[in-house]
């Protein structure tokens, strides 16, 4: 049995697998999931979600490939490391350099809605870029 | 193996061609979304797979070379639509035992689970139950024949959010244990985006396109960019469709990368679906994969 | 996949699945036939009785010489019983035979017919054709089922039949044609099973090719009655006519060699050889004089010969059975056409 369970935001526009790989993330990071611990089974996870499995096993073979989890064959797949959590010194500089981009963004006359979509669009894009800032093709 | 393969697949009915020359070949173990306005041949392509009635021309092959029909295929295959799928006057638990004489394999233990988990009562006559509970029966019958593939012609139309989302994922579960095939014709693309893997679109009796789905959102972008640009986009990149309004332009394009002045995201199965329907000459048709 | 080893399983999965899905069907056909039988068990019961209270049971239909007195005069009786008939005994064993004749027809209407175009009107048709059987398999197996029931009833009918019919038949000095007339010849155990099947195989037909239940009866019924004209008036006779035995008869004998014997025609020939005309032996008649016997004593001692065409009672049998041949072999292709129809308008 996993400690946890999926669920799925269908509004979000974000891709299904990605939901399931940010719940995981998420749920390492308050606790909730530690080493050793088991995904829910897949075929648990598409009846309960009706998904497509290939969805599921795309979304832990994405952990897989960021050494989260790991699969055991007839097993199941596993929690292997947690992430590096940042320490609580990296966690307020880094919030404090977040204050100061939110202060430039006011001042150019972006408004609450404008500062949560770009930062919605370079998160999307980070993310879609493998988790670094450059673009392959190096365009801005 | 390819869970069906066509070639030149045409049928007429009467003068009107149902479908024209359509050339196909989906690998087994999806779950193959067919989309298409009505009367696209989207009923058509799933009785012919069925074995209800033969092409006109061209050729289909099921689950590595059967004749859809034939003897070999049919025990792998079912099929289910709008019409009543069950003999009304029978009793539930009798009409369990009509559906196990009348096929090779046959799961009762599962029927029962099913029947029992969706509370459908085995003593009533089966026309007596509600149109969702026949609904549900009518799936409990086709999946407890252990099917390869398994054809469904909007059969989700008459249940409620609940009982489509538990018999979705009824469904999902036997793909992900039996690795069953599933072409299912709905018009609720919301829903087929998260279970589909592969996608067919047909129009006017043509495949517009059939891919997996993972490469075709891969390969597809939405752009945004001037208007007055949007004709030096057309030559720099396969354009699908277009819209302008004023000064800006929206377009659906088949690349990876958007063109300086353009502003690139990523698609939904939905807006790939649409932008495809308001262009009926638009092909995005491979064996392979569509991404370059 | 191999179908023929599937075979023994498969009949007994369409027996089962005849049973859970036309259970009314099969009491509709056993019912028909059922009726049929208990009206003909009472009837028969009834004149036995009449026979034994009267001292006449003796008279059953035996060897026409062997009947007394008793069994002469009790053609008196024939009225009182069945009253309302005319004077001739057999009529009574006629009319319930034409009557019989059509409960083959009445069990296929009723038990052979709707159950295929229910499946029509009610569009479970097409998930038929959908399920791991064969639709062929499916149509054959279902008839199969349903006419095994039919032959059944058909055969317990018959034996039934053959009993009735031969309390039935008077002690009159007519001697009766038991099993050979264009009415009972249909209803002897073996011809009605081949008329039984041969019913269910065209109403399988109609249903095929009317889509419509009432549509379907109505020609079913006019081609049940049609075929049944042309075996039992043009067929039968056709048949019994081949390789008659010819012999000579005694002149003082009723039959050539059984009493239940076919007469088919008979001639007189002189001892020249020559066939003697009827106004030639009128002549013969009048010539005879002082002669001191019969007229047939005469002719044979004078060495005329009698001859006769006949179907020796022994072939009777083999007569029912050609005919139930026949039956079957139309019912097998009338099957098959209309598989062959279902098949092309899916």
């Amino acid at each position: 049995m996993s400690p946890i369970a999926f669920y799925l935001d269908r509004g979000s526009g974000v891709p299904t697998y990605l939901q399931l790989v940010h719940q995981v993330a998420y749920a390492l990071r308050l606790g909730f999931l530690t080493e050793g611990d088991q995904l829910p089974r897949i075929k648990d996870v598409t009846g309960s979600l009706a998904v497509n499995p290939d969805t599921v096993v795309k979304a832990y073979r994405e952990l897989e490939l960021r050494g989260i989890a790991a699969g055991r064959p007839g097993l199941g797949t596993f929690i292997v490391a947690a992430p590096e959590v940042a320490g609580l010194r990296e966690m307020s500089a880094l919030q404090r350099r977040l204050g100061s981009w939110l202060a430039d963004a006011s001042a150019a006359g972006v408004d609450e809605l404008g500062m949560k979509a770009l930062f919605a669009a370079a998160l999307r894009d980070f993310l879609d870029n493998g988790g670094t800032a450059e673009r392959a093709d190096g365009a801005a | 193996m390819n869970v069906f393969e066509a070639s030149g697949l045409s049928k007429r009915y009467r003068g009107t061609w149902a479908l024209r020359d359509c050339d196909l070949a989906v690998p087994a173990g999806h779950v193959v979304a067919l989309i298409g306005p009505n009367g696209a041949g989207k009923t058509t392509l799933l009785r012919l797979l069925a074995g209800l009635t033969r092409p006109t021309a061209g050729s289909l092959a099921l689950l590595g070379g059967g004749r859809p029909g034939s003897d070999a295929i049919r025990n792998d295959v079912a099929y289910l639509d709008q019409q009543v799928p069950f003999y009304r006057d029978l009793r539930v638990r009798d009409m369990l035992r009509v559906a196990g004489a009348m096929n090779r394999q046959w799961d009762e233990g599962l029927a029962q689970q099913r029947l029992a988990a969706w509370g459908i009562p085995l003593r009533r006559r089966a026309g007596k139950l509600s149109g969702g509970q026949q609904a549900l029966l009518a799936l409990t019958l086709a999946i407890a024949r252990r099917p390869r593939l398994l054809l469904l012609d909007e059969p989700m139309a008459s249940l409620d959010p609940l009982a489509r989302q538990d018999a979705t994922g009824v469904l999902m579960t036997s793909v992900a244990e039996d690795g069953l095939s599933v072409v299912i014709s709905s018009h609720v693309l919301t829903e087929l985006e998260r279970v589909a893997s592969y996608l067919i679109v047909l129009s006017g009796g043509q495949v517009q396109v059939a891919a997996p789905v993972d490469s075709l959102l891969a390969g597809h972008r939405a752009l945004i960019g001037p208007a007055g640009d949007a004709d030096r986009l057309a030559g720099a990149v396969p354009v699908i469709a277009m819209s302008r309004a004023g000064r800006q332009a929206q377009a659906l394009a088949r690349t990876t990368t958007a063109p300086s002045g353009w502003a690139e995201r990523p698609v939904t199965m939905e807006e790939l679906v649409l932008g495809y329907l308001r262009e009926p000459a638009a092909r995005a048709v491979s064996i392979a994969e569509v991404a370059s | 996949m191999t179908a023929v080893a599937a075979v023994p399983s498969g009949a007994r999965r369409m027996a089962r699945m005849t049973w859970l899905r036309h259970r009314w069907t099969v009491a509709a056909i056993l019912g028909v036939f059922g009726v049929a039988t208990l009206v003909l068990l009472g009837e028969g019961i009834a004149m036995r009785a009449w026979l034994d209270a009267n001292g006449i049971a003796h008279c059953l239909p035996t060897n026409p010489e062997n009947r007394d007195a008793a069994c002469l005069s009790a053609e008196s009786l024939v009225g009182q019983f069945t009253a309302g008939n005319s004077g001739e005994a057999a009529f009574l064993a006629g009319d319930t035979a034409h009557l019989l004749l059509a409960v083959p027809a009445v069990a296929a209407l009723f038990g052979g017919l709707p159950w295929l175009t229910r499946e029509f009107e009610t569009g479970s048709f097409r998930y038929t054709w959908v399920q791991g059987i064969s639709p062929r398999r499916w149509s054959l197996g279902t008839f199969g089922s349903l006419a095994v029931v039919a032959a059944a009833g058909a055969v317990v009918l018959g034996v039934v039949f053959d009993w009735w019919y031969r309390i039935a038949q008077w002690p009159v000095n007519v001697t009766p044609d038991m099993g050979w007339d264009w009415d009972v010849f249909g209803l002897s155990p073996i011809a009605l099973v081949g008329w039984t099947v041969f019913a269910f195989a065209l109403a399988m037909l109609s249903a095929a090719a009317i889509r419509r239940t009432v549509p379907a009866m109505a020609a079913f019924a006019a081609s049940y009655a049609g075929c049944l004209f042309l075996g039992q008036w043009w067929l039968r006779p056709r048949l019994l006519s081949i390789a008659p035995v010819v012999a000579r008869q005694s002149f003082g004998s009723f039959y050539p060699s059984h009493w239940n014997d076919l007469w088919l025609n008979g001639w007189i020939t002189a001892p020249s050889g020559h066939v003697v005309t009827t106004a030639e032996l009128l002549k013969l008649y009048a010539g005879m004089g002082h002669f001191s016997g019969t007229q047939g004593q005469w002719l044979a001692a004078h060495h005329y010969v009698s001859w006769v065409r006949y179907q020796p009672q022994s072939r009777l049998v083999l007569f029912q059975l050609a005919m139930a041949l026949v039956l079957l072999v139309l019912s097998a292709s009338l099957v098959l056409a209309a598989v062959r129809l279902l098949r092309a308008r899916s």
